[in-house]
């Protein structure tokens, strides 16, 4: 039944399941599906959750091939002010 | 000058100790104040807000914060507000507060803010009571900024919300889902009320730069756009 899912749809699962599920609650990222193979890009805040997308999307969808190109943010000092006048 | 740090949707979780407090250290040399704008937890756990709220504690400047739409997901959105308060930041929902700096006068007022669109391409309150209700949430938030940032007697007034007031700092994300991300009531609120700076975050996707019809300067602080602990704005 899922091989013949719409990408459409199949994306739309995707998103649900990355908003929801604790591990994640994650909307900021982008899904992409070309064939058997599912991308997933964006930006996530640590490391933990970077891999939890991957657990996720594999307990959902178990037979597709999975890459995970999120990133986490990297975050430092700012160097300097915007003057707003 | 009034120095404002700021920063958004740093969406803490118990993985997240750690990840801000270190950058945190020259906060008090670079800034007066220091406002976050919304989704400080990843999903509204109280547990996640004890985290921030530790990084967060007696730190060199005040800190006043609203809420976004992942602080309200677990439905316990007044005990991460409460988490937070004890640690000593301000959360504001409806609400103003005066800080003073160096005898200069800073007013904030926050609110969460929701979404619906912007001009020419905004939902309105008819149709299905969902429908109603979704824009009667935003007409009513608005009108909180509105009497929030009109009952301020600042030197400064800043408006702090989760949700975007403008579309110019929503571009990078995606055209359809504009009316989730923000909405051109909040704008009219903070132009109606006069403010010197509108901060937001939420759009994640976006750009940092943008100005109300008005003309009051709009900075989008979501941590991924700003890739920094926080950004700093001298104002006034």
């Amino acid at each position: 039944m899922t091989t013949d899912e719409p990408d459409d749809y199949l994306i739309g699962r995707v998103q649900e399941a990355l908003a929801r599920d604790p591990r994640v609650n994650e909307m900021n990222v982008e899904i992409a599906v070309a064939g058997q193979e599912l991308f997933i890009s964006g930006t996530v805040p640590t490391e933990e959750r970077r891999k939890a997308i991957s657990l996720v999307v594999a307990e959902l969808l178990p037979d597709r091939d999975i890459h995970n190109q999120v990133t986490v943010v990297a975050v430092s000092e700012p160097t300097e002010a915007e003057e707003l006048s | 000058m009034i120095r404002v740090a700021a920063v958004a949707d740093v969406h803490f979780g118990i993985d997240s100790a750690g990840r801000l407090r270190p950058h945190l250290e020259h906060l008090g040399g670079q800034a007066d104040l220091l406002l976050v704008a919304g989704d400080l937890t990843k999903c509204g756990d109280p547990e996640e807000a004890a985290v921030l709220a530790d990084e967060l504690s007696e730190l060199p400047v005040p800190v006043l914060a609203v809420l976004g739409n992942h602080d309200y997901h677990a439905g316990r959105e007044h005990e991460v507000a409460k988490h937070l308060e004890g640690s000593g930041v301000r959360v504001l929902e409806g609400e103003a507060e005066t800080v003073t700096v160096d005898g200069t006068t800073v007013g904030v007022a926050g609110v969460k803010g929701f979404g619906g669109g912007f001009a020419g391409a905004s939902g309105t309150e008819f149709g299905e009571p969902e429908m109603k209700a979704f824009m009667a949430h935003t007409r009513e938030v608005a009108r909180r900024l509105e009497d929030a940032l009109s009952s301020l007697q600042a030197d400064v007034r800043v408006a702090l919300m989760h949700y975007s007031p403008v579309e110019q700092t929503l571009r990078g994300e995606r055209l359809e889902i504009y009316p989730f991300l923000g909405s051109y009531l909040l704008a009219e609120a903070v132009d109606r009320a006069g403010a010197d700076l509108a901060l937001h975050g939420h759009a994640h996707g976006g750009t940092e730069k943008g100005v109300t019809p008005g003309g009051v300067h709009v900075r989008n602080v979501a941590q991924p756009v700003i890739k920094h602990a926080y950004n700093v704005y001298s104002v006034g």
